[in-house]
Order: structure tokens, then C-alpha cells, then sequence
């Protein structure tokens, strides 16, 4: 079903400056979609320290090689609400693959493999967010069996 | 927020370039046939350059005055179809507004500015040419009046 020389594990110390080369993209992408998601002046150094939160916090940050080369990334939050009979949601926050290596099972991957670690902690439904300008991720989610679930709406204070 | 739209100069080469990379890799993020090169800001640079300098190349910038920093930038080259009339057409080639200065006009405003130059140097027609998945793009062209002209299609060379 997927490529060889595709490997998906946790993030960890020694992917730091890819992981953050990763953000950094995943953001800049999404800028493009809407002016609420323009970047900080200096988001390029944000990216790496986020990077370093990510890497043994709480959430859920999975790296995905490809022939020994850190390609991808998926960063899955836990939300919890006690009055819904699910309890608790897993959100993509963040999902990246570089462009070069799109289009070989790389993000579909990243995400089962989240889903059987979410399984594993109780998470009954995964969701993800991103612009709703973002055509390519609404086609991607789409074409993954994933449904419309929230809407957030915004406007300039 | 005051918005100035002038030529492109030297003295701006730096953040013209920084805006063209974002667009090339853009341009990557929708379509994989448009994997950037290793050097691409060495290249956006000497692009750049060449496109300010150039007679038959016009480069528009929009400066926000209040910052001193620019927001956008337009760059559009003249070409003489020599088979068709009307025989000057300006092509637009690169196109970027800053995110943060997105939906305020700028477009518009830089593509106007376009129309007016094309006309001051004889062109009857403006066009502009953009990756075929990128809907931004395409989505403001269409509300900007534009039709579709003509197709390219691609196919990788193999063997």
C-alpha cells in the first residue's frame, strides 16, 4: 500500500532544525490562503522554537523519512469535552510534506499512523484545521473519507 | 495605511527578490512540476535585476509609507505578437502581494496601474500566466475581467 523506504516514528531531538524547516513551510503555505494566517517577522526562528517544544511535549508529533530523509510531519492535539459522549478529539493541527515527495501515500501515512496511537489513547474521531481558503488541504481531507465538522468564522476587531 | 505604486528600483532588489521566492515556492506547495532549484534566490535575484533593468520589462512596486517596506510587486514584459493583432501585448509573469496586505486592494490597484503602462506603450492587450492548480490566481483574474487565451500542456521527457 505504501512506498518502500517510508518510515513514520516519533519526533526526537536529532530531527530539530528539519522539524522546524517543516513548520516553517507549513505556515508559509498557509499564509497564502488568508491575511489572519500572515506571518510574524521573525517566524523563521519561532518555527525552530516550536519545533523544540514539539519534540517531547504533549502533543502528538509524528516524522515521516523517506530513504533516511525527513520529508513530512504531523502535529495531532488531544481536545477533551466532558459533555460529548466521544470525550476527546484528535485535531491535525499542522501536516506538511514537501512538495518533491508529494503524491506517494506520505500524508495518508502520517495520518493512519496518528490515528493507531489515538486509538491506543481512547480518541474516537480525528479532525483537522486549517484556512478555508485551502483548497488543496479541503481536497486532500476529502478524497481521505474526513467530512465538514466545524466552522470558525473571523473578522478585524 | 498609505500605498504608493511606483517603479521597481535597484534599492528595492532585496525585497522584490524575498517576494518572488515566495512565489516560486507557492508555486511548488500547488503543482509538484514546479519544484524549485537548490539556488532559487540566487536566481529570483539575477532575474530581478535583469527585469529592472530591462527596457522591454516593466516592474511595479506597491510601498506602504507608513512602514517604508513594500507590499507587493508586479513584473510584466512586453512582447510583439507578430502574427496576431493587436500585435503588443504586455505579459504578466509574477505576480505577489504580502499576505498581511492581502484583501485591502492592492491587487487591484497594481494590476491597474499595469493596464495604464501597457496602454501608455502601445499594448492592446494585458495577459497574464500562472501555474494551471493555482486558484488564487485564477480566481483574480476572472473577477479582474480576464479570459482565457491559451493552453500549455506539459509532459516529462523520458528515457
Amino acid at each position: 500500500m505504501y512506498e518502500p523506504g517510508l518510515y513514520v516514528r516519533p519526533a526526537s531531538e536529532k530531527d530539530l532544525e528539519r522539524l522546524a524547516k517543516l513548520i516553517y513551510r507549513f505556515y508559509s503555505f498557509n499564509e497564502e490562503f488568508d491575511p489572519a494566517w500572515a506571518l510574524d517577522e521573525d517566524a523563521e526562528a519561532i518555527a525552530r522554537e516550536l519545533a523544540g517544544e514539539y519534540i517531547g511535549g504533549e502533543d502528538l508529533v509524528l516524522i515521516a523519512e523517506y530513504d533516511n530523509e525527513v520529508v513530512g510531519y504531523i502535529r495531532i492535539v488531544v481536545e477533551e469535552n466532558r459533555i460529548l459522549a466521544s470525550k476527546r478529539l484528535g485535531v491535525i493541527k499542522e501536516l506538511y510534506v514537501l512538495p518533491p515527495f508529494r503524491g506517494r501515500g506520505i500524508a495518508s501515512r502520517l495520518i493512519a499512523e496518528a490515528q493507531e496511537r489515538l486509538g491506543d489513547m481512547g480518541v474516537k474521531h480525528v479532525s483537522a484545521e486549517f484556512p478555508a481558503a485551502n483548497y488543496v488541504a479541503e481536497r486532500f481531507y476529502r478524497a481521505l473519507s474526513f467530512r465538514p465538522y466545524l466552522s470558525m468564522y473571523l473578522r478585524e476587531v | 495605511m498609505r500605498i504608493t505604486i511606483r517603479y521597481g528600483e535597484e534599492r528595492d532588489l532585496d525585497e522584490i527578490t524575498d517576494m518572488v521566492v515566495k512565489l516560486k515556492l507557492l508555486n511548488e506547495e500547488l503543482d509538484p512540476h514546479f519544484k524549485v532549484v537548490d539556488d532559487l534566490e540566487d536566481q529570483v535575484r539575477r532575474y530581478v535585476e535583469d527585469a529592472i533593468r530591462s527596457g522591454d520589462t516593466i516592474v511595479l512596486v506597491a510601498e506602504d509609507e507608513d512602514t517604508q517596506t513594500l507590499a507587493g510587486v508586479i513584473i510584466a514584459k512586453l512582447i510583439d505578437r507578430i502574427f496576431y493583432k493587436p500585435r503588443m501585448k504586455v505579459l504578466i509573469t509574477d505576480f505577489y502581494v504580502k499576505p498581511v496586505y492581502r484583501r485591502k486592494r492592492l491587487g487591484t490597484l497594481l494590476l491597474e496601474r499595469i493596464e495604464a503602462e501597457a496602454s501608455r506603450r502601445g499594448a492592446g492587450i494585458v495577459t497574464a500566466v500562472y501555474p494551471a492548480y493555482n486558484s488564487i490566481a485564477e480566481h483574480f483574474y476572472e473577477t479582474h475581467g480576464f479570459d482565457k487565451l491559451q493552453v500549455e500542456r506539459y509532459k516529462p521527457v523520458t528515457g
